[in-house]
């Protein structure tokens, strides 16, 4: 290979290596905590801000208008001036200078119209953000703070259903929906989306960035997978409606239901699934708490299937229910004939319906679902809560004190270790040592990007990782400067001793390090979160560190003795 | 520079390390096992952060009734304070419901605002268990696989000896974490981990070295080749060593927490890996290609090289002689001069091929 082909893919690489680690920097340093918690949010979550927001935007352009229609649109209103930019651009129109609040509300047909459009906007700034963190360097939690639990799947609850000893798939089977079930219940609590991730011992690790709040995790583990059916307050429901629409700005999350609903009544929000399985919520609906009186347990569900519609090929989920269960489910449905009842899975109505006329034979068919989550549910069904118990294997919670604390030592172990490390190869080697230390910086800002390319979190144990790979990765350096020494007191030239020690290095380094990388890669392989970090870190540090000292190291040596031509080597402090 | 004869002491220092090693392990069964760390036996941990005056035995008389109770007061902070409790027959509530009461019982005693839960960990019975097994399996697995790299890059006696000193760098490591009663945690698993993978390289850049030489001068003592080997690798060794400790010992000073336990573990491995690749390996790898070559009858190829000749047996020479005339420089020639006789030999049998 040529200098100048070998330079070009030096500089291709640290390129790559530049465009890999730009999202994580961006993350860090240029976005501020509005994108962060975009970034972060939940599905449902996403849905309640954007639809706020919209809201919010179309009510001060409202006001400004009746302010003064001709003024120009706020800086401050930058989602406006952004959606009407791009709808001026989408019609191939100048954008005029200033756009007036007037021009604005002129572009759009409809004021739903701009509505729609401004959510949009805001909902592809939620999938930016979300994009951009799927790149980056995440913090682990022993530095960000947060929660982490480790579940095992109870096989003997199973087996206790299932009535004999589950096999392998069955157990995955079981896992699956149990997963299903927990991603569904915690897609709802709230501000931050947990990352849940099922390792191939079959265990669950589920990771809660941000405050150490262990109710939450109990909250999500305690629920039943339940389905009950529960009857509907027609009137309370329109009564709700007519309030929420009086207020938009009402939060069914973060305010208490109205007071004005009575007790035993709840009031539970609607989700539909679009064609993607994403939840979306449609409106809250007022039922009776009391499903002892008004409504029926799930837990006389005694199979569930998922059928076709003959005529219409609707899915439909076919309940069966025991015989209690019948003759409770027809004096509910005879009492109740006009009324509406809803189907109710983990507190979220999913479908609901009004009741034609008694329905006497125990045999439920309920529309409304799309047909992966009527097959879900029919097999949720079939074992009434979580399909396989799960018990927690290990949890912990950092608080975000502690989280700081350990970054900054963390920070400053490395920065330590590196300068300590960089002092003593320079003089030791001197203008060799250089070059060394230069390859050491170029190491880390490898290792580094590679760490982002793959996404992988960035826990303690790799800090310390990450520390000794700039230990060793001079390993690689010294074995070969010791052999130009060894070459060169032999009374070669420089470059002839420069190509003789690395040829004569080169499968020395192979070998150690390919025996090293075989340790890191079954470490690798260790289920638990901060051994894996650390092993990944030295496997990665591994394969950069010989880029660098084989190849980078290599070509900065062969310019300085082949094109610069210097006769003497500063590789040493003395002359032996 | 003079070549240092390290086989000298012979299995001398293997000997040593086994002693230590017992030594260690008989301290361990004096102290009634290792300090387990709360990966390792199931229970809960919490760090709590307690403003106003108290004490270890002060906690530990308050929290006396939620049983078996360990408090440790932390390294970073005045009031920063580790309580363990070990869950010994409870019931399985008992990982939900303990921590919150004795965060209650804390609060009581201390007041609400002065009592701060900075980190917990609960870890089930089975979990410890899970780690043991998976510990045991990736390192055998490990072993297995670096052997046969090693057996396939060199010969089945340079695997043997790597193996063992690999061994005896873990059992090391355990004795020294068990007789000092550091804490084992999961880190402690990734040191030793490390450690043989560090402890490796070590070794295999020495053989690698012996193997180099052995081709070159095969009809030199076995001795002095591996010898030649150390020393010619000598400074390399130093140096990485030293530049590992550096940035090992700077965790240790530096940084917090669980990885200062495996920064320590790590100072101790980097030593005893340094030290069993010379001392261990190199010995041991002595003795197996020595008893090899016994089981073999030698092919003897003459060279006409003096030097090489004088210094073919090893009983005829004292070991006064043997480093005089062993000088680095002196051995390099002969390595080079033998080099270049080779490849001239290569050359000689291309042509004749054409």
């Amino acid at each position: 290979m040529s200098k100048r082909f070998r330079l070009l893919l030096v500089i291709g690489a640290l390129v790559v290596a530049g465009i890999f680690l730009f999202p994580s920097l961006q993350w860090y340093f240029l976005f501020g905590d509005r994108e962060h918690a975009q970034a972060q949010a939940g599905r449902p979550e996403i849905q309640r801000q954007v639809t706020r927001e919209s809201d919010t935007i179309i009510r001060s352009l409202r006001q400004l208008a009746q302010e003064d229609e001709f003024q120009p649109l706020p800086e401050d209103q930058e989602v406006a001036i952004a959606v009407v930019r791009a709808r001026f651009r989408e019609n191939g129109e100048a954008i005029p200078s200033p756009i007036t609040v007037r021009t604005a509300l002129d572009l759009f047909i409809t004021e739903g119209d701009l509505r729609d459009e401004i959510a949009r906007y805001l909902n592809a700034q939620f999938e930016e953000a979300k994009t951009i963190r799927s790149r980056i360097i995440l913090l682990g939690l022993d530095l960000s703070g947060g929660v982490q639990v480790v579940l095992e799947p109870d096989v003997t609850s199973l087996e206790e259903r299932l009535g004999s000893a589950p096999t392998e798939a069955q157990i995955a089977e079981a896992l699956d929906l149990a997963l299903a079930v927990i991603n569904n219940r915690i897609d709802r609590f709230g501000i931050t989306e947990p990352q849940i991730r099922r390792r191939s011992d079959n265990t669950v690790e589920i990771e809660i960035p941000g405050e150490a709040d262990p109710e939450r995790v109990n909250a999500f583990l305690v629920g039943k997978g339940q389905l009950n059916f529960h009857i509907v307050d027609d009137q309370e429901t329109e009564r709700l409606l007519q309030y929420v629409a009086r207020d938009p700005n009402w939060d069914p999350e973060s305010s208490q239901q109205p007071n004005f609903i009575p007790a035993g009544l709840l009031a539970m929000p609607y989700y539909t699934r679009d064609e993607f399985g994403i939840e979306q919520y449609v409106r809250h609906i007022v039922v009776h708490e009391n499903i002892e009186e008004n409504g029926l347990s799930g837990d006389y569900i005694r199979d569930a299937q998922f059928i076709r519609d003959p005529l219409t090929n609707q899915p439909l989920v076919n309940f069966e229910l025991d015989i209690t269960g019948s003759n409770r489910f027809a004096t509910l449905t005879r009492e109740n004939v006009g009324n509406s009842m809803a189907i109710v899975v983990d507190d979220q109505v999913r479908a609901w319906a009004v009741i034609q006329e008694e329905i006497p034979s125990g045999q439920v068919r309920i529309s409304g679902f799309e047909q992966i989550e009527a097959q879900n549910i029919s097999r949720v069904l079939r074992t009434a809560a979580l399909p396989i118990d799960l018990e927690i294997l290990s949890q912990q919670e950092v608080g975000a004190q502690i989280g700081e604390e350990t970054v900054r030592s963390g920070l400053i172990a490395v920065l330590a270790g590196f300068i300590l490390v960089a002092l003593f190869i320079l003089s030791y080697y001197k203008g060799a040592g250089f070059i060394a230390d230069i390859m050491l910086l170029v190491n880390l800002y490898l290792l580094i990007s590679i760490l982002a390319v793959f996404n992988l979190t960035l826990t303690l144990t790799s800090i310390a990782g990450i520390i000794l790979t700039v230990g060793m990765a001079v390993d690689a350096n010294i074995i070969i400067f010791e052999r130009i020494k060894e070459e060169y007191r032999l009374g070669k030239s420089a470059q002839a001793s420069v190509s003789a020690g690395f040829r004569k290095a080169f499968w020395t380094i192979m070998d150690a390090n390919v025996t090293t990388f075989i340790a890191a890669l079954f470490l690798s392989q260790f289920g638990s979160g901060p051994i894996k970090g650390f092993a990944t870190t030295l496997a990665v540090g591994i394969v950069t560190s010989m880029f660098t000292s084989l190849f980078i190291s290599r070509l900065i040596f062969d310019f300085i003795t082949e094109v610069l031509r210097r006769p003497r080597l500063s590789i040493s402090w003395r002359r032996s | 520079m003079k070549v240092i004869n390290f086989s000298r002491t012979g299995l001398l220092f293997f000997l040593v390390s086994v002693a230590f090693i017992g030594a260690g392990g008989a301290y361990i069964y004096y102290q009634e096992g290792f300090n387990l760390g709360i990966d390792f036996s199931s229970g809960v941990s919490l760090q709590v952060d307690i403003s106003g005056p108290t004490s270890e035995e002060e906690l530990r008389g308050l929290l006396s009734q939620y049983g078996a109770i360990n408090v440790q007061r932390g390294r970073a902070a005045v009031g920063r304070f580790i309580i363990k409790i070990s869950e010994v027959n409870q019931d399985s509530s008992f990982q939900s419901v303990v921590p919150q009461q004795v965060l209650a019982s804390l609060a009581a005693q201390y007041g609400t605002e002065n009592v701060q839960l900075l980190e917990s960990a609960i870890v089930g019975p089975r979990f410890s268990a899970n780690i043991v097994r998976q510990f045991f399996v990736l390192t055998l697995g490990a072993f297995l696989l670096i052997m046969l790299y090693v057996w396939f890059r060199f010969r089945f006696s340079y695997a043997v000896a790597a193996l063992a000193a690999l061994v005896h760098d873990v059992l090391f490591m355990v004795a020294f974490v068990g007789a000092f009663q550091i804490e084992i945690s999961t880190t402690t698993i990734a040191a030793i981990l490390t450690i043989i993978g560090y402890s490796l390289n070590d070794t295999i850049v020495i053989f690698d070295r012996i193997r180099e030489n052995h081709q070159l001068l095969h009809e030199a003592p076995l001795a002095t080749i591996i010898n030649t080997s150390i020393t010619q690798s000598l400074s390399r060794t130093i140096m990485t060593s030293l530049t590992t400790l550096l940035a090992v010992v700077a965790i240790y000073i530096f940084a917090s927490g669980p990885i200062q336990y495996f920064a320590l573990n790590m100072i101790v491995g980097i030593a005893i890996g340094t030290f069993s690749s010379i001392f261990i390996a190199s010995a041991l790898l002595l003795k197996l290609l020595r008893r090899r070559a016994a089981l073999r009858p030698k092919e003897v190829e003459q060279v006409p090289s003096a030097a090489l000749v004088a210094e073919q047996n090893p009983k005829e020479k004292s070991n006064a002689a043997q480093s005089a005339a062993l000088s680095r420089a002196h051995i390099e020639r002969q390595i080079e001069t033998r080099r270049r006789m080779v490849a001239a030999k290569q050359q000689q049998r291309k042509k004749k091929r054409r």
